[in-house]
């Protein structure tokens, strides 16, 4: 095992688990090194089959709802793990999640077929995935609570970093027009335009014609985790 | 909510469990959940401590528990994603179903609490109780909403 697995394994949940259980589960793990702005995950038919252990960088898993439209669920940094409930699902279960870069970032991915058998022979190894899991569900629930019951400022900054694009070596930007922002937040254009004002005055996005660019992305972010 | 606001998350029928994930993050967690009865209902409850030991003397225990949290969580993910990207008059009926309480499914909020709630103006919330009267889902009284039809304003969450 590399010495940046081995780190990203010490950040995670995994380094509770004694040796020979970690060892099973990264058995056959593949690294990837993707620049920001890349498609780590897309949606399809076919179910998603790995999971992901993240060792720098930063991505962000979004999910669509029926009628198209996206909302970030999840950020995901140095040591964290996606994709442990999709190794117990049933194999018809639809792929809604979509996964992209917003840094250069590397991560290691794991294959769902050996972490289910290894849980099924391990009853360590599957107490320490539900309690991972238990608490995923409960911090991105806590995520989506919020972002239901936002402020308009909050709707609106959501929007656009759920919106963004990201590349290297320069601030991501929200390709979207004041109305459509009004459109998803379900207000009028002008409560955009107040916000948007707000925020260029605050230094935390610059306005284009057509598009909105995000100076200071972390901050955006940490705006929709207030109360 | 840390701010006291309340959404909900899941509804239970029969067949459904709920507390898996508190048996195994409850020492990091503080319960943030309440549960009430909408119709009347039968509950049996288990010891935490049991399932725990379960789960952690029989793999097969404790995959069933990842495969139920796994699926519980990936719909009330999809439920609460819905509730974020909603419209104006979802978010009032949303925040009716919330605050509803009681056999005959009454919401106890003001307009101006509906308007703080949805993060709109009184106005635009008027307006929306008004829709919902003219088609018979709601009644207002002072200081009140009752919803006449709770089954199909549920329905009316799910965006498609």
């Amino acid at each position: 095992m590399d010495e940046e697995l081995r780190g990203a394994i010490q950040a995670s949940f995994l380094a509770m688990l004694p040796d020979d259980a970690v060892a099973a589960l990264v058995e056959g793990a593949v690294r990837f090194e993707v620049p920001s702005g890349s498609l780590v995950r897309g949606t399809g038919q076919q179910p998603y089959a790995f999971v992901r252990l993240v060792a720098d960088g930063l991505l962000r898993i979004v999910r669509t709802v029926p009628d198209g439209r996206t909302i970030t669920q999840r950020y995901l940094r140095r040591g964290e793990v996606a994709g442990i409930a999709g190794a117990f699902l049933t194999p018809t279960t639809p792929n809604t999640g979509r996964s992209d870069a917003l840094l250069r970032s590397v991560y290691y991915q794991f294959r769902h077929e050996i972490w289910r058998q290894t849980a099924e022979r391990d009853a360590r190894v599957a107490v320490a995935l539900l309690t991972e899991l238990g608490r995923i569900a409960e911090l991105s629930m806590e995520r989506m609570a919020n972002r239901a019951l936002a402020s308009m400022r909050q709707r609106v900054v959501g929007q656009l970093l759920d919106g963004a694009v990201y590349a290297e070596g320069v601030d991501p930007i929200a390709p979207v027009t004041q109305q459509q922002l009004a459109d998803g937040v379900g207000s009028a254009r002008e409560v955009v335009a107040r916000i948007l004002h707000s925020l260029r005055e605050e230094r935390l996005v610059e306005t284009r014609v057509g598009s909105v660019v995000l100076l200071d992305a972390e901050r955006l972010r940490a705006e929709l985790d207030a109360p | 909510m840390p701010d006291g606001r309340t959404i909900t998350q899941r509804y239970m029928r029969r067949g459904d469990v709920a507390g898996i994930a508190m048996v195994f993050t409850e020492r990091a967690g503080r319960a943030t959940g309440r549960a009430d009865a909408i119709v009347d209902s039968v509950i049996y409850q288990f010891s935490a401590q049991t399932w725990r030991l379960a789960a952690e003397s029989d793999a097969r225990v404790a995959v069933a528990f990842l495969s139920d949290l796994g699926r519980v969580a990936e719909d009330q993910m999809e439920q609460m994603a819905n509730r974020a990207l909603a419209s104006m008059r979802q978010r009032v009926v949303g925040q009716l179903l919330d605050a509803a309480e009681g056999p005959d499914v009454i919401a106890p909020v003001t307009q101006q609490q509906l308007a703080d709630g949805v993060g709109s103006a009184r106005e635009v919330v008027a307006r929306v109780l008004h829709e919902l009267r003219e088609e018979k889902l709601v009644e207002t009284r002072v200081g009140s909403v009752v919803l006449l039809e709770p089954e199909r304003l549920r329905l009316e969450l799910i965006v498609s």
